[in-house]
């Protein structure tokens, strides 16, 4: 499902576990929760026999912070932000530097974009 | 003409210990199922990179080959061959059993089988996955109905417009299981559209191969007779039938070659694949194809039963070995993430797979349900014309 925002997460109450995205995925980006978990957290439990994927951070997206990757790199070779918001550090730096999509020949358009591959 | 159909005595001890094999492999099959779901996928020889593995294998074959097996009615209801006519009840079973053992499969694989009812409930019509649920639900549907317009005597006249639904129905349902594959635009193993014809192709081969061996098997344990002119006749369909798929197997690398951005992966799984070259040569190419075409037209073979019966075990063996290259080799080679450019190291590779005992008992377990379906049901209805001699039946060539 995709969120207001752009954040494409997966519904784990509805996920059946087919596979079938994994299968379609141009970026293999998608993973399958093969085995028990256990000490899950709060704020994104996770199901077994359900695909997931990188959240974008949602729960600390929707608290205003960054994802904790970005924080974790601190300089700017990770950016967020919003791409159509003509003011965001995001936007700004792409309108200067060159970037590509992976798999850009699909013409997906997706949220990601990367510059220096 | 009338046909008289009645069910089989079931009362032999042959016939029980069918019945309590067959249970046996289904149980074995469900045990393997909670192991598997308890412990997690981990347990299976899938992985992030080999999603789908064995279990879709056998499921796919299955599937394929329950719209394939409804052909022999569909011949004689809409292009009105009377030679088939006394086959079409079973012919629908046997359609009918084969999509339950397939579905059992794939839905038993599911990381969340408990959650089938959302998968008949909420619809992503993006999918084709999602199509093809209501595909298969239709189809069962379909030849339920079909079958009750031939069982049901006031029903008959029917019968041939509901073959034709029952026709059209299952052309569309093969093209959606293709399509499965034909849609994986980023998969260069699968985005073609040639996926369609060629599954219902295969489905033709597939169906037929195993309504011949449940027909030849159901009549020689009944002791019913059964003429040389339709076993014949059968036998000739499925060599033509193994010539089409072959056909399409090579349009479908040939096509594929002349792309140069397919030369790797069609490389990989004709000449350099180690495992899957061998099983696609070997397998299916030579143990699927050929030889049950040499067994079917060489003159010292022909009309020899016994060997009709070996090409259909070698079709669904080489059959089931196309699956696999075809789902496991296409996953093991890994998909372009960016054209044109070389990768180092992290992704990139062919990815390792063994299969689990689980997973193959699942799959033998789904052939299991198809077989032991049919077996309960031509007891308990009567799906078999008594009588299958060659003189009880008018000229092949004869148009109802």
């Amino acid at each position: 499902m995709k969120r207001e925002d752009g954040i494409v997460l997966v519904d784990k109450h509805l996920c059946i576990g087919c596979r079938y995205c994994m299968m379609a995925c141009p970026y293999a980006a998608r993973s399958f929760v093969h085995e028990n978990l256990n000490n899950q957290k709060e704020h994104m439990p996770r199901g077994k026999g359900t695909v997931e994927a990188c959240t974008m951070c949602a729960h600390r997206v929707d608290k205003g912070k960054t994802p904790a990757c970005v924080e974790a790199v601190g300089i700017d070779s990770v950016i967020f932000g919003d791409l159509y918001d003509v003011n965001s550090k995001i936007n700004q730096v792409l309108k200067k530097i060159q970037s590509t999509q992976i798999r850009a020949d699909l013409n997906l358009n997706t949220g990601v974009r990367y510059s220096g591959i | 003409m009338n046909i008289r159909y009645e069910q089989i005595q079931g009362r032999s001890l042959g016939f029980y210990t069918l019945i309590a094999g067959l249970a046996i492999l289904i149980l074995v099959a469900l045990g393997s199922v909670y192991f598997m779901e308890h412990n997690g996928h981990y347990l299976t020889g899938m992985s992030n990179r080999v999603v789908w593995g064995v279990p879709h294998v056998f499921a796919l074959f299955l599937i394929v080959a329950a719209s394939g097996a409804l052909n022999i009615a569909s011949i004689a209801s809409v292009f009105q061959k009377k030679l088939y006519k006394p086959l079409s009840r079973l012919s629908g079973l046997v359609s009918l059993a084969l999509l339950a053992g397939g579905l059992m499969v794939l839905v038993l694989d599911l990381g969340r089988p408990d959650r089938l009812i959302v998968a008949m409930t909420e619809y992503n019509f993006k999918s084709i996955f999602a199509w093809n649920i209501i595909l298969y639900n239709g189809f069962f549907v379909i030849v339920c109905v079909y079958l009750w317009m031939m069982f049901e005597r006031r029903m008959n006249k029917f019968s041939s417009k509901v073959g034709l639904a029952a026709f059209t129905w299952r052309l569309i349902l093969t093209t959606g299981t293709g399509s499965i594959f034909g849609f994986l635009v980023a998969r260069q193993a699968y985005d073609a559209v040639i996926m369609a014809p060629m599954f219902i192709i295969m489905s033709f081969a597939f169906g037929l191969s195993f309504f011949i061996l449940i027909l030849m098997a159901s009549y020689k344990w009944s002791e019913r007779p059964l003429g040389d002119m339709i076993i014949n006749r059968l036998g000739n369909l499925l060599g033509v039938f193994v010539a089409a798929v072959m056909y399409f197997v090579a349009i479908k690398h040939l096509g594929s070659i002349y792309l140069a951005e397919n030369t790797s992966i069609e490389n990989f799984i004709l000449f350099d694949g180690g495992i899957y070259t061998k099983l696609f040569w070997y397998g299916q190419i030579t143990l699927g194809s050929i030889i049950p075409m040499v067994l079917i037209y060489h003159p010292t073979t022909k009309g020899n039963r016994s060997m009709l019966g070996l090409s259909s075990v070698l079709v669904i063996i080489g059959g089931l070995i196309q699956l696999y290259v075809i789902i496991i080799g296409g996953q093991a080679y890994p998909m372009e993430l960016f054209p044109g450019k070389e990768i180092l190291e992290g992704y990139g590779g062919i990815a390792i797979y063994t299969p689990s005992f689980t997973e193959i008992l699942l799959g033998i377990g789904g052939v299991a349900v198809a077989l032991i379906i049919v077996t309960f049901l031509i007891k308990f209805l009567p799906f078999l014309p008594d009588n299958l001699a060659n003189n009880t039946n008018v000229s092949p060539c004869y148009k109802e």
